[in-house]
C-alpha cells in the first residue's frame, strides 16, 4: 500500500481496521503522523458527542426575543416601505385569439429598516477616582497584546471606560487586565454595545437573482457608482447612479432604474443610507424590481386584484394592498401600497 | 392579507418550528462555536424564515428549507479567528455549548480546542456539512436535500473535509504522544506482526 492510498482510507472514518494500513502506518512515520491526527479528530467528536449539552432555550422565549427584534426593524418612522402606481396599459386589440397580457412592474423602494444588534461590548468602572501612575496606553498595549485591537480607553471625571471589546468574554479579561495593573477591586460593569444596521424585509425576502450587493470596502464613490451601474446592466436595468457621502460620514447611493417594459419605460428613484459604522455598513444592498405579470382580459376588478394578491404572495410579499382605478385618461390603473404592520 | 391570517401565518411558522427548535438551537451554536453567537444566528435566521415563508411552497420540506437559512446565514455571519472562540470558551462556563465529562478543565477544554481547530480549516458550507454529519447525525440522503448535491458529491464533500480537518491537526500531534499511541493504537495483531 502507498501514502496516497494511506492517506484516502484516513479520509474514511471505517478503514481503522484495514490490515494494510496498519502494516504501513508502522513503518512509515509521516503516514503516523497524519493517523495520530485522524484519532485526535475522532477522539474530539467523540467527546463532543458525549458531552452534556447546553440547555436549549424555551421557545416562547425565542419568540419572544424574534417578536421584539421584528418590532424594532418595523419601528414607525420606516413606516412606509413602498408605495407605487402600476400603469395598465390598455393596449387596443390588435390580435384576435391573443389574450392580453399586461405586465405590472413593482418596484420596491428600499427604505432601510435599521434594527439594533449587538457589536461589542465595553467596560466601565464607575467613581473610582485618581488612578495614580497609570496611563490608560498601558491598558490598550496589554489588550493590544491580548489580540484586541482599536480599543478605546478612556478616564472621564472618575469613570473608567474600556469600549471597543468584540465578546463578552473580552469585556472580561479586559476588567480583569485592568484591577491587575491598578489593583482596583471595584465591580466592572459590562456592557453590550449595540448598532443600528440597516436591513429591509423585501431584501430578506428577494431572492439572489433579485437583489444586486455590493461590498463598497475601500472603494471610492465613483467606483460603487460604477459597480453598481455594471451589476444593474447585468440584470437588464439601465440605471443613474448617484453615490454621495455626508458630513457625518454617512453613504447614500440615490438611483434611477429603468427597464423597458412593452413600450412604456418605467422609472423609479431609490435611496439608499447607510447607517452605522459596523462590519456590514460597507455592504450595498439593492432589491429589483419585482415583475408580476397578469392577465386582465375579461375579469372583475376584484378578480385582478385577487390575481395580483396571489402572485405578490408567491413573492413573499404577503400584505399588499392592491386597488384598481379608472384614470381620466380611460387607463385602468392598479396601485399596490405595500404597508407594514403597526406593531404599537 | 389581513392582520388576522399573518398571524395566522405566523402562528403556523412556529408550530412547524417547535419540533425542530430544540435540535435547531444546538446546531446554530455548534455551527457558530459558542452559544451567544449560536443563538444570535438562529434569531436572525427564524426572522429571515419568517419574512419569507410565503414562499415555501410544501410544508414537509420546511426543515431542509429552515437549516438551508440558518447555513446560509451563517455565511454571512462575520467569523472569528479560532484562537478568539477558543479564549472564549475557556472559563466561560455560561457561553459554553455544553459540558464534557471530565472534570479536569485542562482535558475538558482539550477535545472542544481540537474541535474548533479542525472544523475552522473548513470553509462555512463545509462546517456545517461536518456538523450535521458527525455530530448531529444527519444520514447522507438528508445532507444531498439540504445542500441540493448527489448523495455522491456529499461524501466527496465530507471526505475532503475531514481530510482538511486531519491536517490542521497534525501540529498538535505531540511528539511522545504519537509514538505512544505507535505502541499502543496499532499493534498488530500476533500473526500479520510476525509475518511482516
Ligand atoms: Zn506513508
Amino acid at each position: 500500500m502507498n501514502c496516497r492510498k494511506v492517506r484516502r482510507l484516513l479520509n474514511d472514518k471505517n478503514s481503522i481496521n484495514n490490515l494494510d494500513l496498519i502494516r504501513h502506518l508502522k513503518a512509515c512515520p509521516s503516514c503516523a503522523r497524519e493517523a495520530s491526527a485522524s484519532e485526535l479528530l475522532a477522539s474530539a467528536l467523540h467527546q463532543e458527542l458525549k458531552a452534556q449539552p447546553s440547555p436549549e432555550t424555551p421557545l416562547n422565549i425565542v419568540r419572544a426575543k424574534v417578536e421584539a427584534m421584528s418590532k424594532q426593524k418595523l419601528s414607525r418612522e420606516n413606516t412606509i416601505m413602498s408605495h407605487l402606481i402600476l400603469g395598465f396599459n390598455r393596449r387596443p386589440r390588435l390580435l384576435a385569439g391573443f389574450g392580453l397580457a399586461l405586465m405590472v412592474f413593482l418596484f420596491v423602494t428600499l427604505v432601510p429598516f435599521p434594527y439594533t444588534r449587538t457589536v461589542g461590548y465595553a467596560v466601565s468602572f464607575e467613581k473610582i477616582g485618581n488612578i495614580g501612575g497609570f496611563a490608560p496606553e498601558q491598558l490598550s498595549n496589554v489588550l493590544g497584546a491580548m489580540g484586541y485591537n482599536d480599543i478605546k480607553v478612556t478616564l472621564n471625571g472618575g469613570d473608567f471606560k474600556i469600549a471597543g471589546l468584540p465578546t463578552r468574554q473580552a469585556a472580561r479579561e479586559a476588567a480583569l487586565a485592568f484591577q491587575k495593573l491598578t489593583g482596583i477591586t471595584a465591580e466592572p460593569i459590562i456592557s453590550q454595545v449595540t448598532q443600528r444596521v440597516s436591513g429591509s424585509l423585501f431584501a430578506q425576502v428577494a431572492e439572489k437573482q433579485r437583489k444586486i450587493e455590493i461590498d463598497a470596502a475601500g472603494m471610492s464613490n465613483a467606483e460603487i457608482e460604477n459597480a453598481i451601474m455594471q451589476k444593474l446592466a447585468e440584470a437588464g436595468y439601465q440605471a443613474k447612479v448617484s453615490v454621495t457621502t455626508d458630513a457625518s460620514g454617512e453613504r447614500r447611493v440615490s438611483l434611477e432604474m429603468s427597464r423597458q417594459a412593452g413600450d412604456s419605460l418605467q422609472q423609479e428613484q431609490i435611496t439608499i443610507k447607510n447607517l452605522g459604522n459596523g462590519p456590514d455598513s460597507d455592504k450595498i444592498g439593492i432589491p429589483l424590481p419585482i415583475q408580476v405579470k397578469v392577465e386582465t382580459e375579461g375579469k372583475t376588478d376584484a378578480e385582478i386584484i385577487q390575481e395580483v394578491k396571489d402572485k405578490l404572495a408567491a413573492e413573499g410579499i404577503t400584505n399588499p394592498e392592491v386597488t384598481v382605478t379608472v384614470g381620466p385618461d380611460g387607463k385602468k390603473r392598479v396601485e399596490v401600497k405595500v404597508q407594514k404592520e403597526e406593531h404599537r | 392579507m389581513s392582520k388576522n391570517q399573518m398571524q395566522a401565518v405566523s402562528e403556523k411558522f412556529w408550530k412547524l418550528l417547535e419540533p425542530i427548535h430544540s435540535k435547531a438551537e444546538g446546531f446554530c451554536r455548534r455551527l457558530a462555536g459558542n452559544r451567544d453567537d449560536g443563538d444570535d444566528l438562529y434569531q436572525e435566521a427564524i426572522l429571515a424564515a419568517l419574512a419569507k415563508f410565503g414562499t415555501l411552497r410544501d410544508e414537509s420540506a420546511f426543515k431542509a428549507w429552515f437549516y438551508r437559512i440558518v447555513v446560509n446565514g451563517h455565511k454571512n455571519h462575520r467569523r472569528l479567528p479560532w484562537w478568539r472562540r477558543v479564549i472564549e470558551q475557556i472559563g466561560q462556563g455560561d457561553n459554553d455549548i455544553g459540558d464534557h465529562q471530565s472534570h479536569d478543565p485542562s482535558e475538558k477544554y482539550a477535545a472542544r480546542r481540537y474541535l474548533e481547530i479542525a472544523l475552522s480549516a473548513l470553509k462555512s458550507n463545509e462546517r456545517a456539512l461536518i456538523v450535521l454529519y458527525e455530530l448531529e447525525g444527519w444520514p447522507v440522503a438528508d445532507l444531498a436535500e439540504l445542500f441540493g448535491s448527489p448523495d455522491g458529491t456529499i461524501k466527496a464533500r465530507l471526505s475532503r473535509a475531514r481530510q482538511k480537518m486531519r491536517k490542521a491537526l497534525i501540529p498538535l500531534v505531540p511528539q511522545d504522544e504519537k509514538n505512544k499511541r505507535r505502541e499502543d493504537g496499532y499493534e498488530l495483531p500476533e500473526s500479520s506482526a510476525t509475518a511482516e
